[in-house]
């Protein structure tokens, strides 16, 4: 399992916030989301072994988002 | 409890009692046309030798009887049944949708065609020299054509304006020719073949239900129009036959037509608001067919639910609904039976354990190995119980029922008063009989007594509360609803997914060293690969706090235990505190933490990193926001609480301590739920409100069921109100709107009754021309329309419109 961190821009108020949530959710593989408008940005647990961050970063731009940077947050 | 199928006919079916030495049958009652049909039916079983106990339920037309098998037959029951008129089908077959409709379309053209009659007899006996309130009924003409283009307008707007158009036409030119004075002699034979048309044609069910309801000594709204419209068409033959100028024979048979042709639309209209609703709640039900995943000879084959045999292996895939009851063969997951049998967390199941059909697995796959199907599993036992409640339900009288029993008597009597009075006061007072007038009088308070408005004024009053009740996320279903939810005093609530949210979450976290942040980041680390039915809860938690769990390096778990996991190189295991304990991880700091949340019905896990305890974690069911707020407003309306669930007394007291709720049952198996209800019952009206399968037969045996509107299939069929918007207030909302539409109800029977009440005594008198019945409908029934609809017209005209149309477009809100 691992968790990564996305930087979006492009999301306008929390209901582009929730579109992308529910956008990476329904990617196999992935356990959990939760999107942040006012931080403008993306945190997915997700294993990696199922699904590679490439997918998960095309999901969010889909719809027309910009993923500008990308962190694996989990080494603390 | 064990169902017997017993020696099912065609015509019942047959089960043993709950008493010794006692049978069960229920078969399904035709020919109900009334709410005084249960109690005669009641009446006529009960008198048989061998007879326990009879229940009818009108809403659902069944019949339950118990009785001893050494004495009565069931045979017998049936042919007492069919005596007195009523005929008997299969209660397993129900009414299909198509059929449904199809009645629906045949009624409105029966409609259509007793409005074409009455069109064409008002301008006939248009007679300017009984003055101008001859032409009053133009004003029923031009309103009945509006009618019948509304309910035209769904099989096509030109056909709708053509039908319209060439009736208002045809009314016309029959009052051209009658003004112009050619009608002079045809007018009463020409009425009198429109009378005869409707009654014996276009009417020939009214009147055979009529004879039926006679039969059973029932006088019901069909008796009443009957004797009306037979009054009114004797009135027209003695004319034919005494020939005398200004005698209103034409009037005469006119009446008989439209009161015909009103009660003819008041069918319809309750048929549509019988049929609307019982659509509405298949909208809401999951209608997808239940299929399930078979291996047969070595291959997964995708299977319609019903060809699946015992013994069979069921792949249940992650998410799914386990098809049927079972044991697991391979595989753990866990799976949640919240629905099934009220526990609210899920339950861990491996190899080994039995599963239920009906619930819902959690995150793992297993094979299962079916071991019931049909008839022996858990849900068609809940499904006996429901059918049982059904029969078993207290009945209503209708209110319109209720006040016939007396009125109709009553213009018998005063009928026959009049024909006596006038018989011997002419006698009395000139020497010679005056039997000319005597009849008349008779007749004209039988004609007038007719209340036709009658028919439309609960319809109405119900098409109008359901809309208000639609715009609040309610769906009102039944008559029970509106008529006995206001007179509940007691209400039953189930534990869990209506009070609580039915799902665990994080309630309480305790780390050693205050780091809540790295327990909950672990444990949601460690949790995330696997398949612990508690695991999302925890994740969710983390997620809300912001907290990110790190990267998980290998993992194993420990099915039933816990599960372990590397993370930065060393180990952390998260599990139920019992097992963390036997891995020789102390938990002493936290003993009399977790025995107090264990007490307050919550499960707790426990977190340890290189076998050194970090903290431990509580999940419970939450309370819904509401749930307070909507149990302290029942409570101010004067209802009794009462908490009823499946789950264990800990969790019970705890909610029922929480929201203040007077009465606690817990631990409670889902046929004795219903046997709760029924035996509030004996202490007044009783509301249940729930959402589970287990749930189903309490809500058909309570007074008025109320399911949530995300509650289970099973729940929302056996439900007279459904809470579309899973909101507790609308709890008290719906019982506010039964009231209000019990209010309208009742102004709209006293409407009327009035206009034809007044019209009685004056018709006694002998010198009230026919025309006058007519003038008490038209005023009456549009009366009653503006009573119920004023300002809300739309929601009749939409509840004309979508007859006849497919269900697409599915407008009910969904839940949220």
């Amino acid at each position: 399992m691992k968790t990564a961190v996305f930087r979006i821009e492009g999301m306008n108020c929390d209901a582009c916030a929730n579109t992308i949530k529910n956008l990476v959710e329904k990617e196999p593989g992935v356990r959990k989301a939760s999107v942040s408008f006012p931080e403008r940005q993306a945190r997915v647990l997700y294993d990696p072994q199922a699904i590679q961050e490439d997918r998960l970063v095309a999901a969010i731009q889909k719809p027309g988002f910009r993923v500008v940077d990308r962190e694996a947050a989990g080494e603390n | 409890m064990t169902i017997a199928a017993g020696t099912a006919s065609a015509f019942w079916s047959e089960e043993a009692s709950t008493r010794p030495n006692r049978r069960k049958i229920r078969a399904r009652i035709g020919g109900l046309h009334c709410s005084l049909c249960t109690g005669t039916i009641e009446k006529a079983l009960g008198r048989l030798p061998g007879v326990d106990k009879v229940a009818v339920s009108l809403t659902h037309e069944q019949a339950l009887v118990e009785y001893d098998p050494a004495i009565a037959r069931p045979e017998q029951f049936l042919q007492t049944l069919r005596d007195i008129g009523y005929t008997i089908s299969d209660p397993r077959k129900l009414r299909p949708f198509e059929e449904e409709e199809r009645d629906l379309v045949s009624e409105g053209r029966r409609f259509v065609l007793a409005v074409a009659l009455s069109i064409a007899a008002i301008p006939i006996i248009a007679d300017p020299s009984v003055g101008w309130i001859a032409f009053l009924p133009a004003l029923v003409c031009i309103s009945l054509g509006a009618f019948v283009f509304v309910v035209l307008r769904s099989t096509g707007l030109w056909i709708a304006i053509a039908s319209t158009a060439g009736m208002w036409a045809t009314a016309l030119a029959l009052l051209y020719l009658n003004l112009q004075g050619y009608l002079v002699d045809a007018a009463p034979w020409l009425a009198g073949a429109l009378a005869l048309i409707l009654v014996f044609g276009v009417g020939r069910h009214i009147l055979y239900m009529a004879v039926q309801a006679l039969r059973r000594g029932i006088l019901n709204q069909h008796v009443l129009l009957e004797i009306g419209a037979f009054a009114g068409i004797a009135g027209g033959i003695i004319g034919l036959v005494i020939k005398r100028p200004g005698y209103p024979t034409a009037a005469f048979f006119a009446v008989a037509v439209m009161v015909g042709t009103y009660h003819i639309f008041s069918e319809w209209l309750s048929l549509i608001v019988k049929t609307r609703s019982s659509q509405a709640v298949k909208r809401l039900l999951d209608l997808q067919p239940i299929t399930a995943c078979v291996m047969r000879d070595g291959n997964e084959i995708e299977l319609p639910i019903e060809q699946v045999l015992i013994g069979d292996f069921v792949r249940v895939r992650p998410g799914e609904r386990i098809p049927a009851d079972g044991v697991v063969v391979s595989g753990h997951s866990g799976v949640d039976q919240s629905l099934v049998t009220g526990e609210s967390v899920p339950i861990e199941k491996s190899e080994g354990d039995s599963v239920i059909g009906g619930s819902i697995n959690g995150t793992g796959t297993l094979l299962v190995k079916t071991k019931a199907i049909g008839e022996g599993s858990f849900l068609s036992q809940v499904i006996h119980h429901v059918e049982d409640a059904r029969a078993l339900k207290p009945g209503i009288l209708h209110l319109v029922d209720r006040v016939l029993l007396v009125y109709t008597p009553w213009v018998l009597v005063i009928a026959a008063v009049a024909l006596v009075g006038w018989l011997l006061g002419s006698w009395l007072a000139s020497g010679h009989a005056d039997l000319e007038r005597a009849v008349f009088a008779g007749l004209s308070v039988l004609v007038m007594g007719y209340p036709c408005a009658v028919g439309i004024s609960a319809p109405l009053s119900i098409v109008r509360g359901a809309g208000q009740a639609a715009e609040r996320g309610i769906l009102m279903r039944t008559g029970e609803a509106f008529q006995g939810f206001r007179l509940v005093t007691q209400i039953v609530l189930d534990k869990t997914g209506t009070l609580t949210e039915g799902r665990p979450i994080v309630r309480e976290t305790e780390a050693l060293n205050g780091n809540e942040q790295e327990l909950l980041a672990l444990a949601a680390a460690v949790e995330a690969s696997s398949e612990h039915p508690l695991a999302q809860a925890v994740i969710d938690r983390a997620f809300e706090r912001g907290v990110t769990p790190p990267d998980v390096e290998s993992f194993e778990a420990l099915p039933g235990k816990g599960v372990t996991a590397r993370i930065d190189g060393r180990e952390v295991l998260v599990g139920n505190p019992h097992s963390l304990t036997d891995r020789g991880v102390n938990l002493s700091q936290f003993h009399s933490r977790i025995a107090e949340l264990e007490s307050a019905g919550r499960t707790v896990i426990g977190v340890a990193r290189d076998g050194h305890a970090l903290g431990i974690i509580a999940l419970g069911d939450t309370l819904r926001r509401d749930a307070e707020q909507a149990v302290a407003a029942l409570r101010d309306a004067g209802l009794r609480t009462i908490l009823v669930t499946g789950d264990n007394q800990r969790a019970a007291q705890w909610v029922a301590r929480e929201v203040d709720i007077d009465e606690v049952h817990a631990g409670i198996l889902p046929q004795d739920k219903a046997a709760i209800v029924r035996r509030l019952q004996a202490g007044g009206r009783v509301a249940m409100v729930g959402d589970g399968i287990n749930d189903a037969p309490a809500l058909m045996q309570a007074d008025v069921g109320i399911a949530m509107g995300g509650g289970t299939d099973i729940a929302i069929e056996s439900a007279d109100i459904i809470i579309l918007s899973n909101r507790l207030g609308a709890l008290a909302t719906a019982r506010e709107i039964s009231r209000r539409s019990y209010g309208k109800m009742v102004q709209n029977v006293t409407l009327a009754f009035l206009f034809n009440g007044i019209g009685i005594p004056i018709a006694a008198t002998g010198l009230l021309h026919p025309v006058w019945a007519m003038v008490a409908m038209a005023v009456s029934v549009t009366a009653i329309f503006v009573n119920s609809l004023w300002g809300t017209p739309r929601l009749f005209f939409d509840a004309i419109r979508s007859v006849g149309q497919p269900i697409v477009n599915a407008q009910v809100a969904q839940p949220a």
